[in-house]
């Protein structure tokens, strides 16, 4: 019970996080915005680490640094811009379902580069997304 | 930008923005998959995220050095504020994560998660009505994807 209530805390959290990128937006760039909100996160969850993960900071390997550099770039320079500049573009109601469709694509990419099987459910839920995808955008197509 | 937006117009504008949203799924899936060797191999959840922002603050410093000094000078405090506000129930999001993993197993917390869309939606119809518009097909456009999603990492938790 505590699992799934503090699951629907991040989703609401997330869902506010959206939303305060839209009025952020119609201040400032979606590049300085998303300067701006890696920073707080940075310290907040930084300081978490430290406290609560002391031993396992001062114990990591060398290569580590590399997959942390892969990870920020994937899901901070690229990821959070990208998101900053669709909800700018599209709108924060259309652009949100999009982008978070990104476990779809990261069961492709596990696929790809990790040899994991493609199974009837993924293809059931693929053919879902899309369809939901299709669904938003015909809507300015029309 | 300007010229470029009065060159594709406001329907080439919002596809940018669908292209945008797309790209930002693929990254944020190509960094779930880095994540879980991350996790698996390096670090826990906490510290590999800690230090990813710590990375991803760099990259963003170098990527938009030209806007930011600028910007910090000329620019409403109000879009500051948003945005350093977006970045800690953000942050927030992911520490809450954690702790639902924690408490629950993954095949429970991923499809309560994946709701996040919807609580989108139902935010911007209350807070953001004056800004955008929900239409029907919004909503079931939404109510689908959610539901491949819950699809999919379900099946995945279950395997």
């Amino acid at each position: 019970m505590l699992g799934v209530l503090f699951g629907l805390l991040a989703a609401t959290c997330w869902g506010f996080s959206a939303i305060l990128v839209r009025l952020g937006l119609q201040h400032i760039r979606p590049t300085t915005g998303t300067w701006v909100s890696v920073i707080p996160g940075c310290i907040f969850v930084m300081a978490l680490a430290v406290v609560f993960n002391w031993d396992d900071i001062t114990s990591l390997a060398a290569i580590a640094f590399v997959w942390f550099a892969l990870a920020g770039l994937f899901n901070f320079a690229l990821g959070r811009f990208l998101n900053a500049v669709s909800i700018q573009r599209a709108g924060v109601a259309r652009a949100t379902p999009l982008f978070s469709t990104a476990p779809l694509f990261a069961t492709i990419l596990a696929i790809i580069f990790l040899g994991e099987s493609v199974t009837p459910w993924l293809l059931l839920g693929t053919v879902t997304i899309v369809s939901g995808i299709a669904l938003i955008t015909s809507e300015q197509v029309r | 930008m300007k010229n470029i937006q009065s060159l594709i117009g406001n329907r080439g504008n919002i596809w940018l923005g669908y292209a945008a949203a797309i790209g930002a799924a693929v990254a944020y899936g190509a960094s779930q998959t880095v994540g879980k060797h991350v996790t698996s191999e390096f670090a826990p959840p906490l510290v590999g995220t800690g230090f990813s922002l710590v990375f991803g603050f760099m990259y963003v410093s170098i990527m938009f050095h030209r806007h930011i000094p600028n910007d910090l000078r000329t620019s409403s405090r109000r879009g500051f504020l948003w945005f350093g506000l977006s970045g800690i129930a953000s942050a927030s999001g992911v520490t809450l994560l954690y702790f639902a993993l924690s408490n629950a197993p993954l095949v429970v917390v991923s499809p309560v998660v994946a709701i996040s869309p919807l609580i989108t939606l139902t935010l911007v119809h209350f807070l953001l009505h004056k800004l955008e518009k929900i239409t029907r097909r919004t909503i079931m456009g939404t109510v689908m994807v959610v539901l491949g999603v819950v699809i999919i990492t379900v099946s995945k938790a279950l395997s």
